[in-house]
């Protein structure tokens, strides 16, 4: 068995572009290993919404705070977390965004998207570390 | 010289071009997901929204990834279009992008349509 998992665990400082480079390596990893095109969209998605909600929402952008990211990514799994240096949320009380009177309201509707898109995703600690995973499907 | 037209807006993020009043949008990027661009984003399409009963359709045909953030300043024009007795449409949406407005419910906010066509054919044709 050559499925020897591929890990990436980086800090990396408040900027959006720092992101978007574990993104690309992640998403080139996903599509080395044949991962189909909608996972790889889904997957992309939901580890895009953690890093913005860390950079933007958790840090603030603030240039003295750092994000840590861990992936594991394998032939048949991906892993993933995200924790920030901000003063974290209780995801229970962010509403609902498909509930009718929220619907237009800009809030919520990325940790909607990364449940959709992942098996798990799971809020830890004061709500400053995201951890998401998800079985490959197709 | 005396020019009293005001300087049409320089967009970066996006192409437009008019079909009989209604003003048809490209996005340049194929992926609407920096934070930075989308706040230019946000002020470009905000442009759409001037003048009276703005007729508008966004074409999706290029675009392979979009944000949440992205989605939010679509929420924004969509409402000051609205707010100004116009209308704006959605169209050309890759299956991936289009499963992103159903699971946020949005597909119940913005008209979507396949067809770009369609989605100004829509606008052109009288209201009722």
């Amino acid at each position: 068995m050559t499925d020897a998992p591929w890990e990436l665990d980086v800090i990396i400082p408040s900027e959006s572009e720092y992101g978007f480079q574990i993104i690309r390596q992640v998403t080139d990893q996903l599509a080395s290993l044949a991962w189909s095109e909608p996972e790889v969209f889904g997957i992309h998605l939901a580890l895009e919404e953690a890093l913005i909600n860390a950079i933007k929402h958790g840090n603030e952008c603030q240039s003295n705070k750092t994000v840590h990211v861990n992936i594991v990514l394998t032939h048949d799994e991906f892993r993933g977390s995200v924790t920030d240096q901000g003063s974290g949320f209780d995801p229970e009380a962010v509403p609902d965004p498909t509930c009718e009177n929220n619907v237009c309201r800009d809030c919520g509707r990325g940790i909607a998207l990364m449940r959709e898109f992942m098996d798990e995703v799971r809020f830890v600690g004061c709500g400053n570390r995201v951890e998401m995973s998800r079985q490959r499907r197709q | 010289m005396t020019d009293n037209a005001q300087t049409p807006p320089h967009y970066d993020c996006i192409q437009l071009r008019h079909d009989q009043g209604v003003t048809i949008v490209n996005f340049v990027d194929e992926r609407i997901a920096d934070p930075g661009r989308i706040e230019q984003l946000g002020q470009e399409l905000l442009t759409l929204s001037n003048g009276q009963r703005p007729q508008v359709v966004i074409d999706f045909s290029r675009v392979r990834f979009v944000s949440s953030l992205a989605i939010n300043k679509l929420l924004v024009l969509e409402k000051r279009i609205r707010q100004r007795g116009g209308q704006l449409r959605l169209a050309e949406l890759e299956p991936e992008v289009q499963e992103v407005f159903g699971i946020t419910r949005l597909n119940d906010v913005f008209q979507i349509h396949e067809a770009r066509q369609d989605a100004v054919a829509g606008l052109q044709s009288p209201q009722p």
